[in-house]
């Protein structure tokens, strides 16, 4: 428990570090985030121009496709704000050799990582997020009850360990490779899986999108959870997210019983 | 010559230095093409059509292959590295150097992406073309991409190396950095092809240098209507040359006027 407070505290910390590492420069601070809000709206505009050139997705409307885009918004937003640094801090600690210096802090080196990661880059799809959700929202005239609300925050909690299980096999693989740009892109390749609705692909790739790899949690189900067409499918992608995590923790020893240190 | 040599031998070198990473890479990177398959499959079923602004199933599925590998190919980090040797002071023995600064970033950027065309994009056309064929592909449509898609990567050097010098008025610059690679993107064709868009946006883009980046040599390479015969072949490159002109014009005048305000600090 002093151990969870501790790091609770670091993650204050370092939050409290990158604004003011932000604000030394604050024509490019003030830059980023207008950037960032302008960035986020290509999305859903890319999606709305595939709508209406074609006929869609199936089983989509394009206000149920606004409400998955500005959903999808907000989750990015959420996970830059919260974790957005981390794979950049990683590289460059293992990299540098720095990493050693972790391993003799007094909380667990994957608890430091961890919270090393907030990134003000996030508010641009956060705010962008909103709009696009209002907009649907009252396009679709949806309501909110709290037996949704209840869903909502298992499907957030579940996307968010399903994200820090990801994190935590990118720095395992780190460790091992030390070179890792490539297996970056793979990651954020893997990742873009996550920005269509699971059931426009066939069978087999939808079952791996509620297993093997749940990335239905993060904005498809919340979005059929609102549109009352959640199934038992969303309780299978929870539970998965639960055990990713458990196996890329026991991955993340693995690699760390087997690290050899790097740069220097 | 011989610095251009040596930065190549570094270029190939820091690709085959971490031999496990560039396996997986090869081994996943087909990702990509699953997820347009899957993605575009749906689509064109859905609307039970064999073409959607002028692309069959094929087509679109290789334009954003052909994206992939052009970023692969134009991709260089001149604009971060300029921006970098500001914060850190290092530009001050940069500028000590026999060699010029734009001459050490253009060669360091075309070596670096002779290391990805040998490591990254011949393995990669050849691992989708076993997984998708690319039907529409001739030995003359290939011939015809070759120089469009170098004169793509001088227009994408000479805008990263604009973009770099914005770091002597704002130090930071990145902020500049990703607007202007998602403008290049959207507006350049590379995020969905630019007959999607309508009529009022697709003027502007033709007044950009941008869909020179990534649609217009896509279209020779998909072989398409638009991109047939030597004529538009020939004044495709020769307006490709005149933005290449343009913009290092713009980085001569604007290098002159910045170099009168420069300060050097750093640390």
């Amino acid at each position: 428990m002093d151990s969870l407070y501790g790091l609770a505290r670091l993650y204050f910390w370092n939050m409290k570090i990158s604004l003011q590492k932000m604000m030394v420069y604050r024509f490019d601070f003030i830059a980023s985030l207008l950037v960032s809000i302008l960035v986020s709206g290509i999305g859903p505009y890319v999606q709305y121009l595939y709508f209406t050139r074609s006929n869609g997705y199936p089983g989509w409307t394009l206000n149920e496709m606004f409400l998955f885009q500005g959903l999808l918004l907000l989750w990015l937003g959420l996970r830059d704000l919260l974790f957005g640094d981390i794979r950049g801090y990683v590289i460059k600690f293992i990299r540098s050799g720095d990493f050693d210096k972790l391993l003799i802090k007094p909380y667990s080196p994957v608890g430091v990582i961890l919270v090393s990661g907030f990134s003000l880059s996030g508010i641009g799809p956060c705010s962008a997020g909103m709009v696009v959700l209002l907009v649907a929202w009252s396009q679709l005239n949806l309501t909110l009850c709290w037996e949704t609300v209840v869903l909502l925050i298992v499907m957030f909690i579940s996307g968010l360990l399903l994200y820090l299980a990801i994190i935590i096999m990118f720095s395992a693989i780190t460790i091992m490779l030390v070179q890792m740009n490539g297996i970056g892109l793979i990651i954020d390749r893997l990742l873009g899986f996550a920005d269509y609705p699971v059931d426009i692909f066939p069978k087999a790739v939808q079952t791996v999108l509620l297993t093997a790899l749940p990335f239905a949690v993060w904005t498809f189900y919340p979005t059929q959870i609102l549109l009352g067409r959640s199934d038992i499918g969303m309780w299978v992608a929870s539970a998965s997210s639960l055990i990713v995590l458990w196996i890329s923790l026991q991955c993340w020893k693995r690699c760390l019983h087997h690290y050899t240190s790097a740069g220097g | 010559m011989r610095m251009i040599y040596q930065t190549l031998l570094i270029s190939i070198k820091l690709f085959i230095v971490h031999p496990k990473a560039l396996v997986i890479s090869y081994v996943t990177h087909p990702l990509v093409l699953f997820l347009n398959i899957a993605i575009f499959y749906t689509i064109y079923d859905h609307s039970n059509t064999a073409m959607i602004r002028g692309y069959t199933l094929t087509q679109i599925i290789w334009y954003f292959n052909i994206v992939h590998m052009i970023k692969i190919l134009i991709s260089n980090n001149t604009d971060h590295r300029l921006s970098e040797q500001i914060l850190s002071g290092e530009l001050g023995n940069v500028l000590l150097r026999p060699i010029s600064l734009f001459r050490f970033e253009f060669f360091n950027a075309l070596t670096l992406r002779v290391g990805g065309l040998i490591f990254e994009v011949i393995p990669e056309f050849l691992i989708f073309t076993l997984i998708y064929p690319p039907l529409f592909l001739d030995f003359q449509s290939l011939c015809k991409f070759i120089p469009v898609v170098f004169l793509a990567f001088l227009i994408y050097f000479l805008i990263s190396y604009l973009v770099g010098l914005s770091a002597i008025i704002t130090q930071n610059n990145s902020s500049m950095r990703r607007l202007v690679f998602t403008v290049a993107s959207i507006l350049g064709g590379g995020m969905i092809p630019l007959d999607f868009f309508p009529t009022p946006l697709r003027n502007i883009c033709e007044a950009l240098p941008f869909q020179y980046i990534f649609y217009i040599p896509i279209q020779f390479c998909l072989n398409r209507d638009t991109a047939a015969g030597t004529d538009i072949w020939l004044l495709t490159l020769s307006t490709q040359f005149m933005w290449v002109v343009v913009l290092f014009g713009l980085c001569l005048i604007i290098w002159k006027l910045l170099m009168k305000r420069i300060v050097v600090v750093g640390g």
